[in-house]
């Protein structure tokens, strides 16, 4: 493997389980950033 | 969890409202994981460019799956707290229009017709699990011709199904049937929250027995691990120049996301209006990215090239999944069979969450329409599922009618129905709106520029794909179409259930309640 594939495959990985560990953090952590405000209606 | 009580369609029937976020999560993510993350994505990453695949793959990903998506899970919680479950009902109550629940009826049939092909794929995979439980198939001195005769008897595609395959057959159907009929909370949900672990789990065995294979034929050094990973990974970047790469890459990360299948909105109409959607979608499709780039992008390509070499390739993605990977166990020796075991297993179950999640909105449509409760109008929606994939495998003889609805309905129904879905939540909901409307109880607030992205730049992208496609495309389908007289009475069938389920819309239609849900 050369090594345009060693970084390519490295950051694609690493970037995926990076977003996948914070989504779930996030998620199970149960903290919101938006108030329940309503939005507005047409 | 907790019970609703929806007194649309004239009649009480129970829709259960998930409260825990991450059952919704981990159901959208079974529907978006499936065959196509582990052999789809590997097959057109390495015949795209390799590594340089992945920059394409990651546009599209930004600007044309996660839009749609999040734009997909608004639309969804916005209905159904109206008590609109089904597409048509969706988009009607979107949109404040009934006449626009005709626009749904595709969201109706593409998950139904992808069905009727979608489960003999996973009854292909269940077959497959069980002949490795007992030992594997028996390849022989030619495991390459071996395991195409293996295929062949499985598939029926060149004439005439065996009857063991005819009993997997109707047993993933009547899995698919019992479950759906369980209802969200006992069925898609509960499988849901633990069948993806296990996914998961399985994954991580087979990838760490590859990754450990190191070169098993010592006279072939290039055919190693490292040379497996190179083979898919190192970058063709004048792949880039091409727009067919382009157009690939945003097909796979469309089809794969699930995003205008008719799924994802149906399946958050039973979110609640204080329920996050924006940090759900993200985590449903970074779950889904975990299983396409770290388990598709390692396991497969890395496999099949230690042991068959770049020609593992040549038979395209069910080539890689059914002919090469069986030619690999055979030659993991004692382990092959667990090993051959649990991959199949793991495909049987990305194969099951996924067409469950094709099942259950047309059920909910089917129930909404006619006032009937789950079990009922699941039992309507499996017969029918059931009569039209009986219609598929009858003409499995070269695969005639499963290619039929895979283009026509499975592809471009997918990419209309998607830019449907998009025209009405950017230019008739509103993408301010609609993006305020996302925002509301979010876990994760989207910035006031994803309306610009969602009004302009996703409807753009995906007309440049859709014509795009269609160039390239729409032809040489055509030709087929017209010299094959079993494809064209598939696709009158089609038609027919078309003006089938138009009829439900407009019963539906009388009962819809557009005014607003209560705060």
């Amino acid at each position: 493997m050369n090594p345009g594939g060693w970084i390519l495959l490295s950051v694609s990985v690493s970037a995926v389980i990076a977003l996948t560990v914070f989504c779930y953090a996030r998620l199970l952590g149960g903290r919101r950033v938006a108030p329940p405000v309503h939005p507005p209606e047409a | 969890m907790s019970d609703t009580t929806d007194e649309t369609s004239g009649g009480r029937e129970q829709v259960t409202s998930w409260v825990g976020r991450l059952g919704i999560v981990l159901a959208v993510a079974g529907s978006a994981v499936g065959l196509g993350n582990f052999l789809r994505f590997p097959a057109q990453a390495a015949k795209h460019g390799g590594g340089a695949f992945m920059i394409p793959y990651l546009v599209a990903f930004l600007l044309l799956g996660l839009p749609i998506a999040w734009a997909e899970w608004a639309m969804g919680r916005h209905a159904g707290v109206r008590g609109a479950h089904g597409l048509p009902a969706i988009l009607a109550t979107v949109t404040g229009r009934p006449a626009m629940g005709y626009l749904g009826v595709l969201g109706v049939l593409v998950p139904l017709s992808v069905f009727t092909y979608y489960v003999l794929i996973e009854a292909w995979c269940l077959r497959y699990a069980t002949l490795y439980l007992t030992g594997g198939p028996a390849l022989g001195d030619d495991p390459a011709g071996a395991a195409k005769q293996t295929f062949v008897a499985i598939s029926g595609s060149v004439g005439g199904v065996d009857r063991t395959q005819l009993v997997f057959w109707v047993v993933a159907i009547a899995l698919n049937g019992w479950i759906v009929a369980r209802g969200f909370d006992r069925g898609i949900q509960a499988l849901s929250r633990w069948a993806m672990p296990l996914m998961a789990v399985l994954a991580v065995i087979v990838l760490a027995r590859v990754l450990t294979l190191g070169t098993p034929d010592p006279s072939q050094p290039e055919r190693s691990v490292l040379g497996g990973l190179g083979f898919l990974w190192n970058p063709n970047f004048s792949a880039l120049t091409r727009f067919d790469t382009w157009l690939a890459a945003a097909g796979q990360v469309f089809f794969s996301l699930s995003v205008g299948f008719g799924v994802i909105a149906p399946y958050a109409s039973h979110l609640r209006r204080d329920d996050d959607v924006v940090l759900s979608s993200l985590t449903a499709s970074a779950t889904n990215e975990l299983f396409e780039v770290v388990f598709g992008g390692l396991i497969t390509v890395t496999a099949a090239f230690i042991f068959l070499g770049a020609t593992a390739m040549d038979a395209g993605s069910f080539g890689l999944g059914f002919l090469a990977l069986p030619v690999v166990f055979h030659n993991l020796g004692a382990t092959g069979a667990v090993i051959g075991f649990l991959w199949f297993t793991l495909l049987f179950l990305a194969a099951l969450t996924s067409s469950l999640s094709m099942l259950q909105p047309v059920s909910a449509f089917v129930g909404e329409s006619l006032g009937l409760s789950e079990r009922r109008a699941a039992g309507i929606v499996v017969t029918v599922a059931a009569a039209g994939s009986g219609w598929v495998l009858f003409h499995s003889h070269d695969l005639a009618a499963l290619e039929a609805l895979d283009f026509w309905i499975g592809t471009v129904g997918v990419f209309l129905f998607a830019a449907i879905q998009v025209v009405i939540f950017s230019w008739v909901w509103g993408a301010e709106r609609g993006l305020a409307e996302a925002n509301h109880g979010a876990g994760l607030r989207l910035p006031g520029w994803w309306s610009w992205v969602l009004r302009y730049v996703s409807p753009g992208f995906l007309l440049v794909v859709l014509v795009g496609f269609c160039i390239q495309e729409l032809p040489k389908h055509l030709t087929v179409l017209a010299g094959s007289v079993v494809m064209t009475r598939t696709l009158a069938l089609v038609g027919v259930a078309a003006l089938a389920v138009a009829w439900l819309v407009r019963r539906r239609g009388r009962g819809l309640r557009l005014e607003e849900a209560p705060t």
